[in-house]
């Protein structure tokens, strides 16, 4: 059973690829023109993805003519009011713990090289507790000393320097 | 080859070495054991760890990694019914109800013991058919090459399933990638934007830890792990002993299930799970009491761990003669080689002889070592496996994560790289699409573009130049033969 995700994936490859495509030439400057020069592969590489992308979008249109034909020898077994489907709101609620997840990574980048690794680690662990609820002092004391080894082991046992906060 | 033999003992010997092994296995067993966490993961999070290590030390740790992973699995499988590897699922038919007759030391005994031999086996055999195979590459120029990569490639056909041309997707996608940075050819920069942090290429740590642990982690994050109510219920006594004669008795099945996995490893695509229970399959039909299966037999414990963790070594021999990568755990493997500037494939075997043997017997060490871990703190394993507080291990993993991304090149960098990487695989699996092609794609497009462009130019376009070497023929009619194979089996999957 294909979903609706297959096909606005396959037209979002179907379309990557086509930007690709163009940007190619813009992207790899080449002193050869034509034969096998730096251009050929990603060429064939992106042609490939537009096919197969082209593809899978067909086969969703055909996956679908099937169950249309299915649904209609069967007419009364099929939910066609849509229930069982989420809604807006629960694919919006659904979406709020990734993009957190996400979110707390990004900031963590980002105060890394300020804070220095101990320090943000620190506050991204606390952040990753409240994401999960599961807030409570025992774990926050065990990622404090979890986040120490961490930063003890590639620095002292392993000689790898972490980043330390912007003004040391 | 004697000389590289001798070399490899010569290199293998250490204490440094044998105490990294250990420590693999240690953190492979609890990677395996703990549902949720994956081999996979426990090599991607590691891997920064063996940066700064000779590469027989790193390897070898990784390689702890892989086997202690692939037996830890049983330990969740037996105590918990729940594996804690997708390969350990088979144990779960007999481990658990043996468990519940008040047998788990047994049960445990039996599954260190069957895997270990399994793993053994394996090791014997990758030590010896693994130079074999790569003399045979010696013949190999770049036209075999560049059909070799597409049979790797193929493998993205049995790996995806039901969801064929979304694997092709991916694995484009990671081909794609791979061609990003400096051409080899004409020394061009490609889809670089002008960013001099792409003139390289892609960096493959910081790749490997945003497609298989960032994106792993997301998804236990937002689910908050599910391991919240597992409890051991029974109580590992010393006196529920597995004895020599119950070994011997089973002898026979865990050989037969070694020499099961063994074959089924080195064929690449297919993995653990089907080995384990192709192997209990087989001891159920050639047991002389096939109705004890499912009720607690020893034997149904011995034959898929026997096979599963027979599948380790030799799904070593296509990546070290051939580097072709037979499963994601392995693919990780091949990156970890390759960041440490060893190339699986032919010149492996020629380059770095002593290294790649001493690799192969530590592989044999490894598994006697798991044994000994197995016996003396199996007690300790399940304890602290099954009483880790998962709530906190989403933080301390992205910790782990964030430092190794860093390290590579001590730039921010990559830390962005594996965050957009992360973020990627999330999404894609989050739509179906599988995400070792992608792997796949990133480690062989290199290989692959290299030698098509190379044996085009010596063939002057003349496409033939790849079906008229027999070597080449061959693998692209395996090739072929793995697609067309594929989506049989994908639509006999698809009509049931």
């Amino acid at each position: 059973m294909k979903k609706s995700s297959d096909l606005y994936s396959g037209v979002f490859f179907f379309f990557l690829g086509i930007i690709l495509f163009l940007l190619i030439p813009s992207q790899i400057k080449t002193p050869i023109e034509d034969g096998f020069n730096s251009r050929f592969f990603p060429r064939v590489v992106v042609v490939a993805l537009i096919v197969v992308s082209f593809i899978q979008i067909i086969t969703f249109f055909f996956s679908l003519r099937k169950n249309n034909q299915s649904t209609q020898e069967h007419d009364d077994s099929v939910g066609s009011t849509g229930q069982g489907f989420p809604t807006v709101y629960e694919k919006i609620r659904l979406l709020k713990k990734p993009i957190l997840f996400f979110s707390i990574l990004t900031v963590y980048a980002i105060l890394m090289p300020l804070l220095g690794f101990l320090i943000s680690s620190l506050l991204t662990g606390i952040s990753l507790l409240l994401l999960v609820g599961g807030f409570n002092w025992k774990y926050v004391i065990t990622i404090v000393l979890s986040a120490v080894v961490v930063t003890l082991v590639f620095e002292q046992a392993l000689g790898i320097q972490l980043p330390r906060m912007w003004f040391l | 080859m004697i000389n590289s033999f001798i070399t490899g003992f010569g290199l293998l010997f250490t204490v440094e070495i044998f105490l990294l092994m250990n420590l693999g296995i240690f953190i492979g067993v609890i990677f395996g054991a703990i549902p949720g966490l994956t081999v996979t993961l426990g090599i991607v999070l590691f891997l920064p760890f063996t940066f700064g290590m000779l590469p027989v030390n790193g390897i070898l740790m990784l390689l702890g990694i892989y086997a202690g992973g692939t037996y830890g699995g049983s330990i969740s499988a037996i105590l918990i019914n729940t594996p804690g590897t997708p390969s350990a699922a088979a144990t779960i038919l007999d481990g658990y109800p043996l468990a519940q007759k008040g047998h788990p030391r047994k049960a445990l005994m039996m599954a260190l013991t069957a895997s270990a031999i399994g793993g053994l086996i394996s090791a014997i055999i990758l030590i010896f058919a693994g130079p074999q195979v790569a003399r045979m590459t010696m013949l190999f120029g770049p036209a075999e090459y560049a059909s070799l990569a597409i049979f790797g490639l193929s493998i993205v056909a049995s790996i995806s399933g039901t969801n064929l041309t979304k694997g092709i997707i991916t694995g484009l996608i990671g081909v794609f990638i791979a061609t990003i940075g400096i051409d080899p050819f004409e020394g061009t920069f490609r889809f670089s934007f002008g960013n001099f942090n792409l003139y390289g290429g892609i960096d493959l740590v910081p790749a490997l830890i945003g497609l298989f642990a960032i994106s792993e982690i997301g998804f236990k994050a937002v689910s908050a792990f599910s391991l919240t109510n597992s409890k051991i219920q029974f109580e590992l006594s010393p006196s529920d002993k597995l004895t020599f004669s119950e070994i011997l008795m089973n002898l026979k099945t865990i050989i037969r299930s070694a020499l099961i996995g063994t074959v089924v490893g080195a064929v690449p695509g297919t993995g653990g799970g089907i080995a384990a229970f192709l192997s209990y399959n087989e001891a159920k039909r050639a047991s002389k009491d096939p109705e004890s299966f499912g009720t607690g037999s020893l034997e149904g414990i011995a034959a898929p761990e026997a096979g599963n963790n027979g599948v380790t070594g030799a799904t070593l021999i296509p990546l070290l003669t051939l580097g072709i990568p037979g499963d994601a755990a392995v693919a990780i493997l091949l990156g970890a080689f390759m960041v440490h500037g060893l190339i699986p494939g032919p010149s492996l075997f020629t380059d770095y002889g002593g290294i790649t043997y001493a690799i192969m017997i530590g592989f044999f060490f490894i598994n006697i070592f798991m044994w000994i871990q197995g016996t003396y703190l199996v007690k300790y394993f399940a304890i602290l496996t099954l009483k880790i507080p998962e709530k906190i291990l989403s933080a301390v993993l992205v910790f782990l994560c964030f430092a190794g991304a860093y390290t590579l090149n001590n730039t921010m960098f990559n830390v962005q790289l594996m965050i957009a990487f992360g973020f990627m695989a999330f999404i894609l699996r989050k739509l179906d699409y599988p995400i070792i092609p992608l792997l796949i794609g990133l480690i062989l497009g290199s290989t692959l573009e290299l030698n098509l462009r190379r044996a085009l130019v010596i063939s002057q376009g003349n496409l033939s130049i790849f079906v008229a070497r027999p070597i080449s023929l061959i693998f692209l009619l395996l090739a072929t033969f793995s697609i067309v194979y594929s989506l049989i089996q994908s639509k006999r999957a698809g009509s049931r």
